[in-house]
């Protein structure tokens, strides 16, 4: 009984990730920017959108004074597939990282940091089907 | 009576196309150019503008938009039209760094879409990012007319990037990622050296 459960979460869980997969590949064209954290942060901080069974790219973030900030590519068994670490000397400090090879086929989750030394109004996006 | 009619319209035509043509020209030089040859010169544009340079000329644009509602002036409307391969064929990927200019007179360069926009009106003459992948780690960034070298501090080791074009590309070892740099020292054309640190901002004001 608890076996026949299991499995049948475990279709369930499959069935939800190829429907995703298919919507990734159907709506790639179509996607909405997608805020998720906008708030100051501490170095060392972290902005994580831990939502799965989406994909997303056009990560990037953005702090409100000159520093350095990461956006990081995370697949959802904690590894990473990519990450930028940028910082540039004028009103915003971006990084950016396209479309995963990977998206469509894992579950990838978008995380961005501060990586510098002091507290950074710190702004994090990414993008996701509409 | 003719004749001064004729003289007249001549002349009002004149002075109008010159005051037009004065306007074009503020209109058109009042676009800031940043100080890289390879990015300003007539010829060099791609005919096609990669798709990856129109992906992140995509987020320049959605950052403006952020920038207006968040914190002011952002990077600019993109120009991916006057997109450039800087460099090709760099690290074990064989990497492209592809650049462009922004309204702003920023520059937005991307290795695979990856990428960021920065200003090369900076006391080190250079905008750059880390770009990190599993086993294969790169720095790379867009330098100014001033710069004649730039190397990576890799945990206190100091490694000559690839530079040409404006553009600079240094491969990090496969065991190495993002965490291994501490900066770039960048050596100006006039012998002056420049800190660029990857950690501390205070070394880039």
């Amino acid at each position: 009984m608890f076996y026949r459960i299991r499995a049948k979460a475990f279709v369930a869980i499959a069935g939800l990730g190829v429907a995703c997969a298919v919507t990734c590949a159907v709506s790639a064209f179509a996607a909405v920017n997608y805020v998720y954290k906008a708030a100051n942060t501490g170095p060392g901080g972290m902005g994580n959108d831990f939502t799965v069974y989406y994909c997303n790219y056009n990560d990037s973030c953005a702090a409100d004074f000159p520093g350095w900030t990461k956006s990081i590519y995370g697949l959802s068994d904690g590894s990473w597939v990519a990450t930028v670490a940028a910082f540039n000397d004028c009103s915003t400090s971006k990084a950016h990282l396209g479309p995963s090879s990977n998206y469509g086929y894992t579950y990838v989750q978008s995380k961005c940091k501060n990586v510098d030394t002091f507290t950074l109004l710190l702004i994090c996006n990414t993008t996701r089907p509409s | 009576m003719t004749r001064r009619l004729v003289v007249g319209l001549l002349c009002a035509g004149a002075v109008g196309g010159a005051a037009v043509g004065a306007l074009a020209g503020i209109g058109s030089g009042s676009a800031p150019r940043p100080p890289a040859a390879a990015l300003n010169e007539t010829s060099g544009a791609l005919a096609v503008t990669p798709a990856d340079a129109l992906d992140l000329a995509d987020a320049v644009n959605r950052w403006s938009d952020e920038a207006a509602r968040f914190h002011g002036a952002g990077p600019g409307t993109p120009l991916p039209g006057q997109a450039r391969n800087l460099l090709a064929g760099v690290g074990r990927a064989g990497d492209t760094v592809t650049a462009f200019p922004t309204s702003r007179g920023l520059v937005c360069f991307e290795i695979k879409a990856a990428g960021t926009c920065g200003s090369l009106d900076t006391p080190s003459g250079v905008t750059w990012a880390i770009l990190s992948t599993r086993g294969n780690s790169r720095v790379f960034g867009v330098a100014s007319d001033a710069v004649a070298r730039v190397q990576v501090d890799v945990d206190g080791v100091l490694h000559d990037a690839v530079l040409r074009n404006n553009a600079f590309h240094y491969q990090l070892a496969s065991t190495l990622d993002d965490s291994a740099v501490r900066g770039l020292l960048v050596t100006w054309r006039d012998g002056s050296h420049h800190a660029a640190s990857a950690r501390s901002s205070a070394g880039n004001r």
